[in-house]
């Protein structure tokens, strides 16, 4: 049985559950912003059980796990407040030693191992370290050493965050988002505030396209991604304009870029990435980062790839079509959950939070 | 004065209209809180999320003392090196816990026949409420605070969720 863990407005999930479906690969998806109401908790020594609804399951039940994007667990009804809390923490410690039995090769992937592999500037040493192009890279807060970077590339050079780009705000405030940026002349005149934080700069790469490739166990997707900014160049964050005028074109990768992103991946212990190359004006490849929980499925969307059907024959081959004993068909922790039959004999210990 | 080079950047986040691609594309928050690319927030807490555990380690609201000391307050730790063997420094009227497996694993404190703990100047363990004085080693007056104490993890016991946790996690388990 394939276990799903994200939340319930993840359309990502819901693209891939579809497919799933279409497969006939049965699955459980639990989520987490959602799953308290129906959920029970149980261990005796050694065996944890975790039912849904009518189902139990244990550990080994689930063959495979798709670790997508949960969210903060949430009690139904219960408001804000330190008791809350303290009672989510509980759940949390709860579930995560229900999880934490599941090995670790059945993730897809163990976010223990996503955690590791989200620092971009390991990625890059990683990246140069298995022969990857990587573009000249500083991180400073001294003013005169970005200086003497911008002067020795020709005052071609970007600024990028290093954790993510947004800016966000309590309540309703609008929040904002820091892009890929060229550094300006003036900017490089006036920062006075880079002392007060490292910032990561680049020399820009010439860019011809943008390469978005997923990796899903051995299959590998290349998509390249082309929009212009209004100098005519390739545009300096393909993200911009939510890329709705990017076009999209799926591409071979060189023998040899491939197996540095195989070996990237699988150094990491991730199953699946998403990593972001450009092809400079030389046609040569170039790293940028990797990620670990990247989106995929709008390429597929666009008809440019086949992504979900890796992920559909990953899950296949890890024997993700095993139903637990009385199950008949998926479930999802985030409704009812009342389609399938209990066979257990060994009910809940814990009772459900009150 | 901005607190970060990067924040000349930042511009309005405009939400685009929720289409499958648009929501299921790298292209930034669509509801506050999601964000795309990124690791997800995580149910599993310290284990998955490294900026929760630098939160921690900084002692904002959000701290949660080490799990297997209730109650310490992180604020009172000097900051430590993520080294094979840890060295501690103790400040101030700080004192070591009193743990016996962990004290035994230091082996480096004094200990003098006759001399009771909680002696006058010597503090126990102020942090791990429950611990009594009566669990402590003999040992000399005086000769703990201040002093240097170095001394290896052992197995199955759990450093602190903060400096000591992040050194933790490159500590190989000894015994």
């Amino acid at each position: 049985m394939l276990l799903i863990i994200t939340n319930s407005t993840d359309t990502t999930a819901d693209h891939l559950a579809a497919a799933l479906g279409r497969a006939v690969v049965p699955f459980v998806r639990f989520d987490t912003d959602r799953c308290l109401g129906g959920l029970r908790l149980g261990y005796r020594t050694a065996a944890p059980r975790l039912r849904l609804g009518d189902v139990e399951y244990a550990p080994g039940d689930f063959t495979a796990v798709w670790y997508r994007r949960p969210e903060r667990l949430r009690l139904p009804g219960a408001t804000a407040g330190p008791e809350t809390e303290f009672t989510l923490d509980e759940w949390s410690a709860g579930l995560e030693g229900f999880f934490a039995h599941i090995p670790v090769e059945r993730w897809m992937n163990h976010p223990a191992r996503e955690a590791v592999a989200s620092h971009k500037l390991h990625q890059l040493t990683r990246a140069a370290e298995l022969g990857f192009a990587v573009p000249d890279t500083l991180v400073t807060q001294e003013p005169a050493e970005l200086r003497e970077f911008f002067a020795r590339h020709g005052g071609r050079v970007i600024a990028k965050p290093m954790a993510n780009g947004h800016v966000e705000r309590k309540g309703d405030g609008p929040d904002t988002i820091i892009f890929t940026n060229r550094v300006r002349a003036e900017d490089v005149g006036d920062c006075a505030e880079l002392a007060g934080c490292p910032t990561l700069f680049q020399a820009e790469v010439s860019k011809r396209s943008d390469v978005r490739i997923t990796v899903v166990d051995d299959d590998v997707h290349a998509v390249e991604l082309r929009a212009s900014d209004a100098d005519g160049r390739q545009r300096c964050d393909i993200r911009r304009n939510h890329m709705d005028d990017v076009e999209h074109t799926l591409v071979t990768l060189p023998a040899a870029v491939r197996e540095r992103v195989l070996a990237l991946t699988r150094g990491y212990g991730l199953r699946y990435s998403a990593v972001d190359m450009a092809v400079d004006d030389r046609g040569e490849w170039v790293f940028f980062e990797i990620n670990p929980n990247g989106q995929w499925a709008w390429m597929d969307l666009r008809g440019a790839s086949g992504i979900a059907s890796s992920f559909v024959a990953a899950f296949g081959r890890a024997g993700a079509g095993a139903l637990p004993p009385g199950s008949e068909k998926p479930v999802c922790a985030s409704e009812s959950a009342t389609s399938s039959k209990s066979t257990s004999s060994t009910p809940s210990t814990t009772p459900a939070p009150g | 004065v901005r607190k970060s080079f990067l924040l000349r950047f930042q511009e309005a986040q405009v939400v685009p209209e929720r289409t499958d691609e648009s929501a299921n594309a790298p292209t930034g928050t669509r509801v506050k809180g999601e964000q795309p690319d990124r690791v997800a927030y995580s149910a599993y807490d310290a284990m998955t999320n490294p900026r929760r555990d630098m939160e921690t380690a900084t002692g904002v609201p959000s701290e949660r003392p080490d799990r297997s000391a209730a109650g310490e307050a992180c604020a009172t730790l000097p900051a430590r090196a993520a080294t094979d063997t840890l060295t501690v420094t103790y400040v101030g009227d700080e004192a070591p816990r009193n743990d016996d497996l962990r004290r035994e694993a230091a082996g480096v404190l004094p200990a003098a026949a006759g001399t009771k703990t909680a002696v006058e100047g010597e503090q126990p363990d102020r942090n791990a409420p429950g611990e009594s004085c009566a669990t402590l080693p003999e040992r000399t007056a005086g000769e703990v605070a201040d002093s240097t104490l170095t001394y290896t993890f052992v197995s199955a016991e759990q450093p602190r969720k903060d400096e000591r946790r992040r050194a933790a996690l490159v500590l190989p388990a000894c015994s």
